[in-house]
């Protein structure tokens, strides 16, 4: 039997900016995958902390993610799925069997001592917007986790209905109509 | 924060060019909640390559695979080590025998050289020999002999880090990848990291193999996990980096000094 460990050669990808022709490459060339790992590791991370909650757990899934993308990347195919609803697909099925795993009782509100979140406002301001993120945290917290998802492929993946149809395996307007729905009732809520 | 007009581009969608300032509201801190945590910087693209790479390494050469992740006991470590070695390892008797499983591990499709090192380290009765290595895009491979008293034909897992100094970059944790050759005569040990990643003008890379505790399985092989011995082994040495994923040419390294 003949063993050969020779892998892809390696050379640098051509400046292409389109997400296509970026697939492409890597396809031929794992090397070629890392401008998609930039464009993507900041809000598969995002997506991948809302869901589990833990920073550690986060930044692992989203390297083990990327992983599994690379690996499957060959038998990828542009046709029908953009690669943005593949890529969070995989997430999603990750992220739900660590859930699965570890269905902690982790509060959104962990999220909440980012300072990012604070802009520049004043001190007045500053109270009335952290009594508004606690209070939406806390909804958050009590949302069914389907609808929770939702959102958070909306905001935090910035994924569109259809790309987010295609992850969570539901119809167009079925994501359309329960995304709206779900910030319709938030909004009742808030007030 | 994002400001109004960015926000309605953004979520034109969900908006559906309403001027409801109460959902604006709720989107703006949605928005804010959901894109407020930053990627640690730990998060980097080479991790996922070198496990990538090793990957597709491991399923292409098949020669006692295993994982040393540094996350693990080491307890379990060696368990798995030495499991896998005892269940998979490759005992060529006979000089015959030396060049398909040197072929296996270096191939000579391409005809790229070891670097001979030809360092020794000794710590209690263990006497480790490093003969020569090999650095390409896509492996490092270290050449060992060991003795351990008198003996010479152990199956020898060590522990411990392959670290690329230029850098400072350690490349060992992951995989290592064991095929040990024997023979009446000597016994050689070829050790399989993940590749180091020197600048693209970089025609060596110095590495550091520090070893703290090795393995031993033993011959014939049965599945007792065998002795561990702690102790310091350790290598510093330059050799040739070959910007390729060629394979280097085990012909290049005398295994007649193991």
């Amino acid at each position: 039997m003949e063993y050969s460990y020779t892998l892809a050669i390696d050379s640098e990808p051509d400046e292409v900016d389109d997400e296509a022709a970026l697939v492409e490459a890597a396809k031929a060339n794992p090397k070629a995958f890392e401008p998609l790992y930039q464009r993507y590791k900041a809000r598969l991370y995002r997506y991948l902390l809302l869901r589990v909650r833990r920073e550690e757990d986060a930044a692992d899934l989203t390297q083990q993610v990327f992983l599994k993308a690379l690996s499957a990347l060959p038998s990828y195919r542009a046709r029908g799925i953009p690669f943005a609803a593949w890529l969070f697909r995989i997430a999603h099925h990750i992220a739900s069997d660590t859930y699965r795993l570890k269905k902690s009782a982790i509060s959104w509100n962990t999220l909440s001592d980012d300072e990012g979140l604070i802009a520049e406002v004043n001190l007045e301001d500053h109270i009335l917007q952290q009594e508004r993120l606690t209070h939406l945290y806390q909804l958050l917290d009590q949302l069914d986790p389907f609808k929770r998802e939702l959102l958070v492929l909306r905001f935090s993946a910035g994924l569109s209905a259809r790309e987010i149809a295609l992850v969570v395996g539901k119809s167009q307007p079925a994501v359309k109509k329960q995304l709206t729905r779900t910030l319709q009732r938030l909004k009742e809520q808030m007030v | 924060m994002k400001d109004q007009q960015l926000l309605q581009e953004t979520y034109a969608d969900l908006l559906h060019n309403e001027t409801d300032p109460a959902l604006l509201q709720l989107i703006q801190d949605l928005d804010s909640i959901c894109n407020a945590p930053q990627p640690p910087t730990r998060l980097n693209w080479v991790e996922v390559r070198v496990m990538h790479t090793e990957q597709t390494f491991e399923k292409r050469v098949n020669i006692l695979p295993f994982r040393a992740r540094a996350r693990q006991g080491r307890f379990l470590k060696h368990a798995r080590i030495l499991v896998a070695a005892i269940v998979l390892v490759l005992v060529l008797v006979g000089v015959g025998a030396v060049a398909p499983i040197s072929n296996r591990l270096g191939g000579n499709q391409t005809a790229h050289a070891y670097t001979q090192v030809n360092q020794m380290q000794q710590d209690q009765d263990v006497k480790f020999t490093l003969l020569g290595a090999y650095a390409s895009s896509s492996v490092t491979i270290l050449v060992t002999a060991v003795q351990i008293g008198n003996e010479r034909g152990h199956l020898v897992v060590p522990d411990g880090t392959l670290t690329y100094q230029q850098e400072n970059l350690e490349i060992s944790s992951a995989s290592v990848f064991v095929a040990h050759v024997s023979h009446p005569n000597f016994s050689c040990q070829f050790y399989s990291y993940s590749a180091a990643h020197p600048p693209v003008d970089a025609r060596t890379v110095t590495l550091i193999w520090h070893v703290d505790q090795i393995s031993i399985g033993q011959l014939p092989l049965t599945r007792n996990p065998g002795q561990t011995i702690h102790g310091n082994w350790t290598f510093q040495f330059t050799i040739l980096f070959h910007h390729d994923t060629s394979s280097p040419d085990t012909s290049t390294i005398d295994l007649t000094q193991c």
